[in-house]
């Protein structure tokens, strides 16, 4: 196993808000290898985006404070690093693509003054003639059509996939090492997702990247994802590579996920929502958070006290499991996700 | 997945408490909720236990409007300092310790003083100060609070007719209202005011006063404001798919508009309202001050601030008192309506 | 461009059209030019006929208008109604005068007023930010000739206190301004007070909005994206927040400007300066239309020009709007 490019340890965030303190990330820990693609998965308000956004020093430190933890890029710790060299890092060695491009580009300067400005950032002296062949180039590689003339377009003048893409063309400018996508398919319609999918593959391929992706979407997730990461309520609850997640997953949160994809291959009358509500970040409920809402815990004790560690689980190590009773799990499951993975490989 | 049985509700308060021991799932649960047309209902082998320790109370939209209105301590404060300078102009003859033109002989031109209530001096004349800012008070207050609520009126009508039915009628509105905007308005207000509002008319048994005259020259102004708001929330609402609801139900038009559409506008008219006042005031008193609004003998501040001036440097309470009082309205005034704003229409957040 | 900029300019061509006859039948109608001379026993009833006919006042209006137009179109804006005085080279002078006022203010306080806009949206909650707030909530609660006469006092009791005469609280310029350098210091020391006073409400209201546009920019998701791909913060403030967020104080500073005219005209008086205030109010006050009228259309006219610039201001700021 190669060391990891990116290596979060024990990483608790908390927001100071009038109503009280918001525990948006708490002891999250994950890895991410070089050239893999890993998952991060989780209802809104999961914590998914803060635990990468803080890493990189992109969220407002009053009222957001980084309590504790590590995450080491390179074996360097970005949250103690001095904010020069992450300044450094970010969009540079470690860039981001946002989720609604119609916002995230600035409307009043051109695209590829804004690409521009991503290389000529990390590379000082770059000629603005060196940089526009190479911000053309880019945008070929993501697929935008009559490159030369887009550059000097404004982002109302493209499509919304189009974004999208010259956001991905902005993110991989530098050749990043670790490449975030945070709901890059969020906002575009449908058939523009499945495009932008292929976009990452080929970014992924130019670049050599890893990538981190943020989604709700299991679909994406599927198609993309070697390993995933399962959150709620601000904690990893579950961590496999996909497959498992989708064939046999071993927390009840995520059965209950792979319960609810709607199938076109099944007879179903009802969809199979999880029942209940995400809980508040102010007050999560003792113990597991997920057990208001749990099938499988039925009012048990040690559920409604004792936080579950995030344990390994099966053979390898490489299965993680923060439940209680996930050994029970196993023997009962086998979800109807697996054939979404295997539909899609 | 986000929660498919609940969607969100903005409106509900969520209070922090404490939800004792849970309820036995197994018995059913508290707080299982059962909303109509709720598929789980009819799964049998799910229930719902208790919210994960958030109690959830809701609140009609007036109280958590007044609720977020009493968190402004300025806009309270504000609303205190305006109800006691109301209080006083109402009962301006028994609170004013002398009238408008009594002459004190014995004391003119004097500074202020405690002595004789002569709190704010006396004018080159003899009259006590103090009762003619506090007469002045009445006048502007009055005029002021006629010029908005008139405004309001017309404007409101003016933009839900234009916004609702749109095309030619809005045209016609847009050109009425380029029209008397390309002038400025303290101009189009002094031409106004010198030619029709130098006396009081009588139409028919009513006897329009002069002052009054002044609030309805104010008022033809102001109501654009008012109905360029209204009509750009009615242009927005027009397309949603209550009024389509509505209308498939057989609701007339004028129903909708009053019913539907009017209470969405409610927060930005009582704003804009309470600004309204505040600029009349200050306008008001330039007219005042320049000879072309309330004129002698009704009392206003403009006019005092006006003959004050004659001696400015030595007898500098004339001009001063009438000014600061305005200027203590209108602060208390835009407080309130900034309070108010914050309260009725939260998404604005241009927190002051 | 050209074809909105030409479209625009015959719209408002039209509308002043309209609005002059509007005006010019309702000041017709409710005064009579030579009402002030018929007071007078000294007037003699044909100085008061030739008037009459010279000025056409026994015309039906419409016809009286079309006399008006030609007039203010061919011979110097035409006359005043009593000494039979042309309107234009007055016009003109007052017009000079009261740009000078106007530009002056209306620049230092946009300079200003997006200073303390900006700074107080960075530093937000600050000792300075409430401080700004508060000044910018009095200033809009002053009214602009008390605020003229505060300050007129206030200096006049620096100079009996200290023999000095830091800024003159009346008229335009000295007895002997001199030329050159000279005469721009005293006009300056003449004009600083006037100045100072206009700039109080407009700085009050630009610093507030130019806070909030401010606000609003730093939060929004492209400053968010400009951090992330590791710009210094100041390029990210400036070149990406400040640039969108001077957008809208275009249009409120177009939209001011009909208040800062007003502003305007009571400031000229109390400081009794040669203005087009001052001549307005006197016009008003001898109740002779035709220097009103021509003042009206002078000052529309300045008006639609100025909202025009504005508006190519703001398509040259904001290319979502270009070429409209």
């Amino acid at each position: 196993m190669p060391d990891p490019v990116l290596s979060v340890q024990d990483l608790t965030v908390e927001f100071n808000t009038e109503d009280g303190v918001v525990h948006a990330v708490t002891e999250v820990s994950y890895d991410l290898f070089p050239g893999e693609t890993l998952g991060i998965v989780g209802e809104s308000g999961s914590g998914k985006s803060v635990s990468v956004m803080s890493m990189l020093g992109l969220i407002p430190v009053p009222p957001g404070k980084i309590v504790s933890g590590q995450a080491r890029y390179q074996g360097r710790d970005l949250l103690t690093m001095p904010k020069k060299q992450l300044r450094n890092i970010r969009g540079g060695e470690v860039a981001m693509i946002f989720q609604d491009p119609m916002t995230s580009l600035n409307p009043v300067l051109t695209i590829g003054d804004q690409i521009a400005e991503a290389i000529q950032t990390h590379h000082p002296g770059t000629s603005d003639g060196d940089a526009r062949k190479r911000v053309v180039h880019l945008l070929e590689v993501v697929g935008v059509p009559s490159a030369e003339r887009r550059f000097d377009q404004y982002p109302h003048e493209f499509s919304g996939g189009m974004r999208q893409r010259a956001m991905i063309a902005m993110a991989i400018a530098n050749d990043p090492a670790v490449l975030i996508a945070d709901e890059p398919t969020t906002a575009l319609d449908v058939t523009i997702q499945a495009q932008i999918v292929e976009v990452m593959r080929a970014a992924q391929q130019e670049t050599d990247a890893a990538i981190i992706l943020i989604t709700h979407d299991l679909g994406l997730i599927a198609e993309l994802a070697d390993r995933v990461v399962v959150m709620y309520a601000g904690r990893v609850v579950e961590l496999s590579d996909v497959y498992t997640i989708f064939n046999a997953p071993r927390h009840p949160y995520t059965v209950g996920l792979m319960n609810s994809l709607a199938r076109v291959d099944m007879d179903q009358e009802w969809l199979k929502p999880i029942p209940g509500q995400p809980p508040s970040l102010l007050n999560r409920p003792p113990g597991c958070a997920f057990h208001p809402r749990c099938e499988f815990s039925q009012g048990r004790e040690r559920c409604r006290t004792e936080v579950p560690a995030l344990r390994s689980f099966g053979e390898g190590g490489m299965h993680l499991s923060a439940c209680h009773f996930a050994e029970e799990l196993a023997a009962q499951h086998v979800t109807a996700g697996a054939a979404a993975v295997e539909a899609s490989s | 997945m986000t929660d498919p049985v609940r969607p969100d509700k903005t409106t509900l308060h969520a209070s922090v408490g404490s939800s004792g021991s849970p309820p036995d799932p197994r018995l059913g649960g508290g707080g299982a909720i059962a909303l109509p047309n709720d598929p789980l209902a009819e799964s049998p082998s799910l229930e719902l236990s208790y919210e994960s320790g958030v109690e959830l109370k809701a609140r009609s939209q007036w109280a958590y409007a007044r609720i977020r209105f009493f968190r402004h301590r300025l806009a309270v404060a504000s609303l205190v300092v305006l109800i006691l300078v109301a209080l006083v102009a109402i009962f301006a003859k028994q609170i004013a310790p002398y009238g408008y033109d009594e002459l004190d002989l014995d004391n003119i031109a004097a500074s202020p003083t405690l002595e004789d209530h002569h709190w704010f001096g006396t004018d080159l004349l003899g009259r006590d100060y103090l009762s003619r800012v506090i007469f002045g008070v009445r006048t502007s207050l009055w005029v002021a609070v006629f010029v908005a609520v008139l405004s309001t009126l017309i404007g409101t009508a003016f933009g839900a007719v234009a916004g609702y039915y749109g095309g030619t009628v809005d045209n016609l509105l847009m050109r009425f209202t380029d029209l008397i905007l390309t002038l400025p308005g303290l101009a189009v207000l002094l031409t106004a005011a010198a030619y029709l509002g130098s006396s009081s008319s009588q139409v028919g048994p009513l006897t329009i006063s002069q002052p009054m005259k002044v609030g309805l020259i104010l008022a033809f102004l102001f109501w654009t404001g008012l109905a360029r708001i209204v009509r750009g929330v009615f242009l927005s609402l027009r397309e949603k798919e209550f009024v389509e609801a509505a209308k498939a139900s057989g609701a007339s038009d004028m129903r909708i508009i009053v019913r539907h559409i009017l209470p969405n506008c409610i927060g930005p008219i009582v704003v804009t309202m309470t600004l309204i006042i505040a600029t009349a005031i200050l306008v008001e008193a330039a007219l005042s001050f320049l000879g072309f609004g309330i004129q002698p003998p009704n009392p206003a501040l403009g006019s005092l601030i006006a003959d004050g001036q004659v001696q400015g440097f030595e007898t500098w309470w004339l001009v001063t008192f009438p000014g600061l009082v305005i200027v203590i309205i209108a602060l208390a005034v835009n407080f309130i309506g900034d309070g108010l704003r914050d309260a009725l229409d939260p998404t604005q957040r241009i927190r002051a | 461009m050209l074809t909105f900029v030409i479209r625009r300019l015959l719209y408002s061509v039209v509308v002043l059209l309209a609005a002059s006859f509007i005006i010019f039948t309702f000041v017709s109608v409710s005064g009579d030019p030579v009402a002030f001379l018929r007071m007078q026993p000294t007037a003699s009833e044909v100085t008061i006929q030739r008037i009459e006919e010279r000025k056409h006042l026994n015309e039906p209006i419409p016809v009286q208008y079309v006399y008006w137009l030609k007039d203010m179109l061919t011979n110097q804006f035409g006359t005043t109604t009593i000494g039979d005085r042309p309107i234009l080279p007055d016009l003109t002078r007052v017009m000079g005068h009261t740009l000078q006022l106007i530009v002056a203010a209306e620049l230092l306080a946009i300079l200003v007023a997006v200073g303390i806009g900006v700074y107080s949206a960075l530093r937000q909650y600050s000792v300075f930010d409430y401080s700004a707030t508060t000044f910018s909530f009095i200033g809009l609660a002053t009214p602009v000739f008390w605020l003229a006469l505060m300050l007129q006092v206030l200096f006049v009791y620096i100079y009996q206190w200290t023999g000095v005469r830091i800024f003159y609280v009346a008229n335009l310029s000295g007895i002997d301004p001199g030329s050159g350098l000279h005469f721009v210091l005293d006009r300056a020391q003449h004009l600083a007070l006037p100045v100072l006073v206009l700039m109080v409400a407009s700085i009050a209201s630009y610093s507030r909005y130019m806070r909030a546009s401010m606000l609003e920019v730093v939060n929004s998701d492209y400053v968010r994206t400009a951090r992330a791909k590791g710009l210094p913060e100041r390029s990210v403030t400036m070149r990406h927040a400040f640039r969108n967020a001077l957008i809208p104080l275009v249009t409120i500073v177009a939209l001011n400007f009909g208040g800062l005219l007003g502003g305007a005209v009571v400031t000229e008086t109390v400081f009794g300066l040669d203005g087009m205030g001052l001549y307005f109010i006197n016009a008003l006050n001898n109740g002779d239309p035709y220097p009103v009228m021509a003042w009206l259309m002078v000052t529309a006219t300045l008006v639609i020009i100025f909202n025009l610039v504005a508006d190519i201001a703001y398509g040259y700021l904001d290319p979502r709007v270009r070429y409209d």
